[in-house]
């Protein structure tokens, strides 16, 4: 895991950052649902254009990798999404 | 894309079934809160204080008014100031005589404790615009639990105000306890209450004037001469109807399966990440470190997520 980081530290720190700064406005909104909502909208696609672009870069994007990062990213947005209801 | 819709399809599905499990009420999952009418008043207090404020005076009378709120709420099902059959707040302040010149309301549903709930109120514009109101002298609270969509929640009523010069009220509270009767089977209003703030000014007719500039008329001859009652602050679930089972929340409950659906995908990418580590093969996926530094994000705010709605 370490191996894999070092290699590509630039995109996993911004990757980082992105999450740390969402997680904060998350909480920093509470209890205004509809911004909260907004932001998960936003922390989805970013994961989903993320994992796109970082594997474009290497050249290694495939219908696979695209399928499999929007799943992801939709399987993460979806259960924030559920609990502000 | 086929794969994707049914990964989708059957997430829904496991949700929807989880949440329409229907358990008898009282035998695997119950709830009450900690929220007390004695919390509440003095946070609301404390928060006043802190901008040398004056402090609001417990009103029993204006608390009548709330519990008959949070019944109605719980009969009609609905989760708003304004009623389905278009009751306003100031129409269950009037029924009770007090005789207000201003007037407003708060409301709150699904917190688990005090201190929450009032940095919610204190988080949202319009509810601490209420709370940090100067013109306000009294404040009547309720606090109910009962059943609302199907789900065990605490609704929370607090209503502020200010007697009309020269009107009386019966501000003292019976240390009674009613059984709130609540009602299950009618559709819930879902949208979200904004707090009502009306000014009732001494005339005939009157205007009202509420937070969002909308503008009514009351006539004052239905203000005219309290007879206080002994008032009920507050009300409690009915002895022995969650007496039983576990004490949760139902977003407890929704935490806890989330949880472990996220524990379960993290365990996975972890074992996959070092078999793939050791074997080397060829492969087209992407990166398993990405989801799982998500998932761990993801995990944390499930954790701190505090629900609530005011």
């Amino acid at each position: 895991m370490i191996a894999e980081f070092k290699k590509h530290h630039k995109a996993y720190i911004v990757l980082i950052l992105i999450l740390l700064i969402f997680s904060l406005l998350f909480l920093h909104y509470w209890p205004n649902r509809d911004i909260q909502r907004f932001l998960i909208i936003f922390m989805s696609s970013f994961y989903f254009f993320w994992g796109v672009m970082v594997h474009s870069k290497m050249n290694k994007l495939h219908r696979h990798v695209i399928f499999e990062y929007l799943s992801v990213s939709l399987l993460a947005g979806s259960v924030l999404f559920l609990l502000t209801f | 894309m086929i794969f994707m819709s049914l990964i989708a399809l059957g997430f829904f599905q496991i949700v929807g079934i989880v949440s329409s499990i229907n358990l008898p009420q009282g035998s695997i999952l119950g709830y009450a809160s900690s929220i007390t009418v004695a919390q509440v008043i003095e946070g609301t207090n404390r928060e006043r204080a802190t901008q040398g404020l004056a402090q609001l005076t417990y009103n029993g009378v204006l608390s009548e008014a709330a519990l008959a709120k949070a019944q109605d709420m719980f009969n009609n099902q609905y989760w708003a100031h304004t009623s389905p059959t278009g009751k306003e707040p100031w129409d269950f302040i009037k029924s009770v005589n007090y005789n207000y010149k201003v007037a407003g309301e708060n409301l709150a549903r699904d917190f688990d404790s005090t201190g929450p709930m009032i940095s919610a109120w204190m988080n949202s514009p319009t509810h601490r615009a209420n709370i940090m109101n100067p013109r306000y002298r009294d404040i009547g609270l309720a606090v109910v639990d009962g059943k609302l969509n199907g789900t065990e929640t605490t609704l929370v009523v607090q209503m502020f105000g200010t007697l009309v010069d020269g009107s009386v009220s019966n501000s003292n509270p019976s240390v009674e306890v009613p059984a709130v009767t609540v009602a299950e089977t009618k559709p819930v209003v879902t949208n979200t209450p904004v707090p009502v703030n009306v000014v009732n000014k001494p005339q005939t007719k009157e205007e009202l004037e509420i937070d969002s500039q909308e503008v009514i008329e009351v006539d004052a001859n239905d203000l005219e001469n309290s007879s206080p009652n002994d008032v009920l602050a507050i009300a409690s679930v009915p002895q022995g109807s969650l007496s039983q089972g576990i004490l949760m929340s139902p977003l407890h409950v929704l935490k806890a399966f989330f949880l472990s659906i996220i524990f379960l995908i993290v365990v996975v990418l972890i074992y996959d990440f070092l078999i793939i580590g050791h074997k080397k093969p060829s492969r087209l996926v992407g990166k398993n470190l990405a989801h799982i530094i998500l998932f761990i994000f993801i995990a944390y705010l499930i954790v701190f997520f505090k629900g609530g709605a005011v």
